[in-house]
């Protein structure tokens, strides 16, 4: 009987999905596919984890053991300036340095077109964070893919993780390492009023345009790069020694909005 | 009813509009079965339409309930700290000890009519019963596992699959599923069966002379927060107590500075049986706890509006207001065979 319920109830959501999608495209040929890729790096050069020393802008050298993020809410801007929403169901993405396919997402069902822009949100939108878990699965899930990147005693999501290592920072009494740990989240709360963390991204291209056309042999693409640097310059110097420990507090929403200020960059499309 | 139904093939749409209402209507039954919603209490806060439960489905809760495999080593169950003799709380522990003896830095709290709670633990930093087990399965001090590992744990046990197959329709373990089998247990954990219960619908004798005394004491002085008939308004207050470690109370889900060393309400149903009191256990008895809150001059400077200056109560009401609270004790509940191992 519960699955007969769930079958309704997937038969029904998949109509109600289906309605959904806009533009609808009428046929399999009038939609196409992109692909976003982020290209992580520190400053002008690649990001490498552990063994690569970086320095802040503040002035302080540090290593990088881990940088993860989530993206969703994906829209793409048409040359006219209107927008194409990514089905909402298909527009979480975890983004992780250590694993490369996480750093190629595909948009499915793109309607065909010349689009100028890309915006999204950096986190998961309280909506998501606050639905049954059933709804809440792949990149989502609190019990697999998503056990590190969710904290359990206040219920949410963490939005971006970078953790890494300075001699800046005082040695810990007990381990004797320098360790600092960012992670950074906050929906606004669920029924009291919290930080909102949440941050919006929107980017143009500076030169042409993104194509989606029928007979593409490959899927064009928007290459983002991805500054791991501005989580401590973008608004506000942030320092390591005096900030090794940011996560579920007031500072941690000037991380976010030094993440907002231009750690996403748009280098370049690429057209098939 | 099936007998009526002809083997042709023209009756088979019947057939399934027929076995689908005989199903629909024999679950509704047993969901009625399973959870009643006592007439004088509130409405429940808890979607069921999200979580129908089932007799499968609380059974599995249960097994999982009171299995250790939940924990990184297979030494701590939720039932290690939530008894039933002590309505699922953990007696005789102000703190609890998790895998490799890590000491928790919070009282546990009673488990009982969580279908009405709007938050979890003390701080209500977990909105959704659902959502709860997460905390206590990841947290270091208390079962320390991955969540990952538990699942493949299941996935690969001799009898979960099968059991989350009749509970859910899936031999596939999902953290969703996992969670839902776990609430399944802990809303069927109502407590309506006091003799204060029995008082609320009508019989007098239920209650005797100092009971009825303490009663009325407690709706003059206690009822503010400890509200209704779950003795809780649900809110996060100051109750004077100072702080003896660094845990901020409700403030570090917030990070709004009047959530400072707040905490939640709690419901005082089979109080009697779930001492030691207080968020960090740090009263042992009733008698303490009435004291700490006739006693305003030590009590701490950001202590609720509703507790400054301590709350008037003699020696005698004071016994009288003790022995209502133990009216509050539920026999039924503390020992229905229902809900043991």
């Amino acid at each position: 009987m519960i699955f007969r319920i769930s079958l309704f109830i997937v038969l029904c959501s998949f109509f109600a999905c289906q309605k959904n999608e806009q533009p609808s495209p009428s046929a399999k040929n009038d939609s196409g596919s992109v692909v976003v890729k982020f290209d992580n790096r520190f400053g002008s050069t690649k990001l490498l984890l552990d063994g690569t020393e970086y320095q802040n802008a503040a002035g302080e050298n540090l290593f990088i053991s881990r940088f993860d993020y989530y993206i969703s809410n994906i829209k793409l801007q048409r040359t006219d300036g209107s927008f194409y929403t990514v089905l909402q169901d298909s527009s979480y993405f975890l983004v992780r340095e250590d694993q490369l396919a996480s750093q190629r997402v595909t948009l499915r069902k793109v309607p065909l077109g010349e689009y100028k822009g890309i915006s999204f949100t950096i986190g998961i939108d309280s909506l998501r964070s606050t639905m049954p878990l059933a709804q809440r699965t792949g990149v989502l899930d609190p019990g697999t893919t998503a056990a590190d990147m969710y904290w359990t005693w206040n219920s949410g999501y963490i939005f971006v993780k970078m953790e890494g290592s300075s001699p800046a920072i005082a040695a810990d009494p007990n381990t004797g390492k320098r360790n600092f740990w960012f992670h950074i989240g906050g929906f606004g709360g669920y029924n009291q009023r919290s930080i909102n963390n949440l941050r919006q991204v929107n980017l143009n291209v500076s030169d042409g345009t993104l194509t989606v056309s029928k007979g593409q042999t490959r899927a064009s693409s928007f290459h983002l790069i991805v500054n791991a640097a501005k989580m401590m310059e973008g608004v506000q110097k942030v320092s390591l020694a005096k900030n090794p420990v940011v996560m579920f507090n007031s500072f941690s929403s000037t991380l976010a909005d030094n993440y907002a200020a231009g750690m996403f960059s748009l280098s370049h499309v690429e057209n098939y | 009813m099936w007998k009526i139904i002809s083997p042709a093939m023209n009756h088979l749409g019947c057939l399934m509009v027929l076995s689908f209402l005989f199903f629909a209507c024999s679950r509704e039954d047993g969901e009625k079965a399973l959870f009643n919603s006592p007439g004088h209490f509130p409405p429940t806060s808890y979607d069921f339409s999200q979580n129908p439960l089932t007799p499968a489905g609380f059974a599995l809760g249960k097994k999982l309930f009171y299995d250790p495999i939940l924990s990184r080593d297979g030494t701590i169950s939720c039932n290690s700290c939530h008894q039933q003799a002590s309505a699922f709380a953990h007696a005789q522990h102000d703190l609890s000890h998790g895998v490799d003896d890590k000491l928790g830095r919070r009282n546990a709290p009673t488990l009982q009519n969580l279908a009405w709670r709007t938050s979890l633990g003390w701080d209500g930093g977990v909105p959704h019963l659902d959502l709860f087990p997460f905390d206590p399965i990841t947290n270091p001090v208390e079962m320390d596992e991955k969540m990952p590992n538990v699942l493949a744990k299941l996935q690969v046990h001799s009898q979960y699959p099968t059991l989350f197959e009749k509970a859910f329709g899936s031999k596939t373990i999902s953290t969703a599923n996992l969670m839902k089998a776990l609430s399944q247990f802990q809303l069927m954990l109502v407590s309506a069966g006091s003799r204060y219960d029995r008082y609320l619908k009508g019989q007098e004798s239920a209650l005797n002379v100092d009971e009825k005394s303490g009663l009325l004491l407690f709706q003059q002085k206690c009822a503010a927060c400890h509200a209704g008939p779950l003795q809780t308004d649900h809110s996060f207050r100051h109750n004077g107590l100072h702080p003896l470690g660094k845990d901020p109370g409700r403030f570090s889900v917030t990070l709004d500075s009047l959530d400072y060393l707040r905490f939640k309400v709690p419901t005082l149903r089979n109080i009697a049986q779930s001492g030691p009191y207080m968020h960090d256990g740090r009263l042992k008895t009733l008698a303490e706890v009435i004291e700490h809150y006739r006693n305003g001059a030590t009590m701490h400077k950001r202590v609720d509006p509703l507790l400054k200056g301590g709350i008037a109560i003699s020696k005698t009401e004071k016994n009288q207001i003790i022995a209502f609270l133990r009216s509050l004790s539920d026999d039924g509940f503390l020992k229905n065979p229902r809900f043991l191992e």
